[in-house]
């Protein structure tokens, strides 16, 4: 996208755009090419592609709040819930399929306006408010389904198995997702205030934006988003299972920071999550077709993180120095030849 | 002509304080009004009331002679009404693009999206009609003050507004971009935009505006036609007294050399350094923007790699590594934007002052809040602070001539030797300023040694012993104690068209 190119290539732009999590996918992927017979198999990659659906949709749903300059840790546990109500609304009947899908779909989004509603009227700190909303749906997960309850249908699973030479149609439906949510937020004005608001509420407020709308429906998008996520987990898993996707909450905000995004909010770019992601998942697959231990997966996840956020702080460091103090000095060093004119 | 806007009878009180007490302003179409005040007389709030974003307790806004609902006055409805500010706090956002600023919340579209090439096309238009040349697509975060000023003006003509209220917007600006600021002001108001102009530069106002309202702790002290006043007549409606002058009676400096720069090559700088600092003695440091001072001051402070002899009297040979060093070597360092270096806005004037001095309020090991309140309590009635006696309220509240206040306080309790100063009285009003020069006269009286960088030219003439002019990070040239502006600025302006080598 060409329009997204900053101005100026800085090594802050570069993280930011998520450049550099790229490359370190494209790198992976080369040396697991090189390495790993099993990788390069057909069957492997689609199947690589498939497992990342979940993730893909719940991190995009982590990124859009990120933006607004939130957090929003219920993520993974109204995924599950949503699986749990789908399953049980489904029940093993494709009649009930849509009826199901619009049930876990609207669990998302009724989970995404009390968090909005938290956050923005009762003004508890994101981290807190979807903290507390988050075990919340965990008891009730566990109070629905504390054994597995509710069944995934035949269309559905059908659904979740088809594809068009390798390439499964939930992919092309992720894909087509994060098209959407990148394009609503780089070029709509819904896309430019989430980024405002998320950015520094305040100079948001004065250029006339509703920040607590703004803020309030990126947490009701990433809610729909978790519901999706929830159907896929159901598709996937066949049952409604509170012990389900372990470890979501965790992957999902991880792939945020390394792809570039500030917790600060308005800074980062979906594509650059989009290769946190990418790259946490190869990670899974490369390890296991290695057989290496599980914990080295960890130890090199965690490494990553650590590397990431500290190869972002300085970036806020070098805003203050250069916005507030660093005089002209730094300006006349963009542009050399108009001060020599 | 009929007014192009009125506020009526305005009251507002923030809890106990009364901020503004039945003021009543008015701009016409096709004229600039100067608004005039001390820090904390209540300029902001009302221009705050205009463009509402604060909401009054009592009074009315007309525009175009039609009285507005203030049930549903906010910055948007007031944008509709055709009202533009430019805030003298950036209302940019830094992690945005210029263009996306200027835009923003008035987006242009094409097809339902945002049209990011017009609105960056219609940016640079903008930005060249006031003289900024940046790129659109860059960042705010990567301008600096006086580029997010000029971008902050092209955002409110963007607006096509009929009436502008500007706050302080020269305040950061200097030299070629203060005669462009006048000229876009001008050219608004051919085209019969009413601008209301808040400054603390007197020649400006006279220059630039037709009338004046003088606030003066909330309320109007005067108000008239600027052709039928004089200068000293607005400073004493907005003090309440005479000034005779702002500068007080000059010391001598004595003959030991305090601080000496040899060779001294910050970071940054194309050329080393040369320079020497007296006790007692006041040396300015004049240039424009850009010209490295800011820099050269941070050097000296550690807070940039140099290289080169810094020789401290009786203290230390080399430049002090970080700014811990530095404060121990004596050196105390006001920066020149106290509200991201200075202070920490939302603690309490007392935690503010106490900061650096923290041994002076142990007791055990263990922080005394009780030494802390008797330290500050000290501290705020020396330096004349205007906060609670034990400086209880956070720094944040208190108006910008009290914040630098704090500042000076805080530093100035560690007993420095040499005090540097980077625009110690930006966007304060004349009364601040005034306590400002006395304290420093006082300490350099004491023999404390002080290198200033200011852009105004009064001050740095008024206050210092001899003054350096630097160009394109060169000292270029000194000149002793009483000289004229203009020989300053024939200094300035001789040397940066000359080709420099670098």
């Amino acid at each position: 996208m060409l329009h997204n190119l900053p101005a100026r290539l800085t090594r802050r732009t570069l993280l930011e755009s998520g450049a550099v999590v790229w490359a370190l996918v494209i790198v992976l992927f080369l040396f697991a090419l090189a390495q790993s017979d099993d990788f390069r198999t057909a069957a492997n990659l689609s199947n690589i592609s498939r497992q990342i659906v979940i993730l893909g949709l719940v991190a995009a749903a982590q990124f859009i709040v990120v933006i607004a300059g939130g957090v929003d840790l219920s993520l993974a546990a109204n995924a599950r819930l949503s699986a749990i109500v789908t399953a049980i609304v489904i029940n093993g009947s494709d009649d009930r399929l849509l009826l199901g899908v619009v049930a876990g779909l609207s669990t998302g989004v009724i989970i995404g306006l009390v968090n909005g509603f938290i956050v923005t009227r009762l003004r508890v700190e994101p981290f807190i408010a979807t903290l507390g909303t988050g075990a919340l749906l965990t008891g009730l997960a566990l109070f629905f389904a504390s054994t597995p309850v509710g069944r995934s249908s035949p269309a559905l699973n059908n659904f979740y198995g088809f594809s068009i030479g390798g390439v499964y149609a939930i992919v092309l439906l992720l894909v087509l997702i994060w098209i959407a949510i990148s394009v609503a937020m780089n070029r709509s004005t819904w896309g430019r205030h989430l980024y405002a608001a998320g950015g520094d509420p305040g100079s948001a407020a004065l250029a006339g934006i509703n920040v607590r709308r703004v803020t309030a429906s990126a947490y009701v998008w990433a809610g729909l988003l978790g519901g999706a996520a929830g159907v896929v987990i159901l598709a996937s898993a066949g049952v409604g299972d509170a012990a389900s996707v372990q470890g979501l909450e965790f992957d999902s905000l991880a792939v945020v920071v390394i792809g570039g995004a500030s917790l600060a909010g308005g800074r980062g770019r979906l594509i650059g999550t989009i290769g946190g992601v990418l790259l946490f998942s190869l990670i899974g697959n490369v390890f296991n077709l290695l057989k290496v231990d599980v914990w080295y997966q960890q130890l090199v996840r965690g490494l990553i993180i650590l590397i990431a956020a500290a190869a972002l702080v300085d970036r806020y460091d070098k805003r203050k120095q250069s916005k507030r103090t660093q005089d002209q000095e730094e300006d006349d060093k963009q542009q050399p030849l108009q001060r020599s004119v | 002509m009929s007014d192009a806007v009125q506020l009526s009878n305005i009251t507002k009180s923030f809890g106990p304080v009364n901020v503004l007490s039945d003021v009543s302003i008015s701009c016409r179409a096709g004229s600039v009004r100067a608004l005039v005040g001390e820090n904390g007389a209540g300029k902001s709030t009302l221009l705050k009331i205009l463009t509402g974003s604060v909401a009054p307790d009592a009074g009315a806004v007309s525009v175009f002679g039609e009285a507005v609902d203030l049930e549903g006055w906010d910055p948007l409805e007031s944008q509709r009404q055709g009202i533009a500010i430019v805030h003298q706090e950036f209302a940019l956002l830094p992690n945005m693009t210029v263009s996306d600023n200027v835009f923003l919340g008035r987006e242009r579209k094409k097809r339902g999206f945002v049209d990011r090439q017009a609105q960056e096309e219609e940016t640079a238009a903008l930005l060249s009609t006031v003289g900024c040349r940046v790129d659109p697509r860059a960042r705010v975060e990567d301008l600096n003050i006086a580029n997010a000023q000029l971008v902050e003006i092209a955002k409110a003509l963007s607006q096509n507004a009929k009436v502008i209220a500007l706050d302080e917007p020269s305040a950061v600006l200097s030299g070629r971009e203060l005669e462009t600021l006048f000229t876009v002001v001008e050219a608004l108001r051919d085209k019969d935009v009413a601008v209301l102009y808040v400054s603390h530069r007197m020649d400006e106002l006279f220059r630039l505006c037709d009338e004046f309202s003088v606030l003066k702790d909330g309320r109007v002290a005067g108000a008239g036609q600027i052709a039928d006043t004089t200068n000293d007549e607005i400073i004493r409606m907005m003090v309440g007294r005479d000034v005779a002058s702002a500068f007080p009676q000059a010391n001598t400096p004595s003959d030991d050399v305090l601080l000496r720069l040899e060779d001294f090559h910050v970071d940054g700088l194309p050329a080393p350094i040369s320079l020497t600092v007296r006790a007692g003695e006041v040396v300015g440091i004049a240039g424009l923007a850009g010209s490295g001072r800011s820099r050269l001051l941070k050097g000296i402070f550690g807070l940039i790699p140099s290289t080169g002899n810094l020789h401290l009297s009786g203290v230390s040979d080399k430049a002090p590594n970080g700014s811990g060093e530095a404060i121990d070597d004596g050196f105390a360092f006001i920066p020149e934007d106290r509200k991201q270096l200075g202070l920490a806005l939302s603690q309490p004037v007392s935690s503010n002052l106490t900061l650096l001095d923290l041994p002076a309020i142990r007791r055990g090991g263990l922080l005394s809040k009780k030494k802390e309140i008797a330290l500050a309590t000290n501290l705020v009635s020396t330096y004349g602070i205007k906060s609670t006696k034990t400086g209880s309220e956070d720094v944040g509240q208190l108006s910008g001539g009290n914040q630098q206040k704090v500042v000076f306080a805080k530093w100035l309790q560690m007993s420095p030797k040499l005090v540097l100063l980077d625009e110690p009285t930006r966007g304060i009003d004349v009364a601040a300023k005034e306590e400002i020069y006395r304290v420093i006269r006082e300490l350099s009286k004491q023999g404390v040694g002080f290198l200033m960088v200011s852009s105004e030219l009064i001050e740095v003439l008024g206050l210092s012993h001899r003054v350096l002019v630097m160009v394109d990070g060169v000292i270029r040239g000194e000149l002793p104690a009483g000289s004229t502006e203009e020989e300053v600025m024939t200094l300035v302006t001789e040397t940066s068209h000359q080709p420099v080598g670098y």
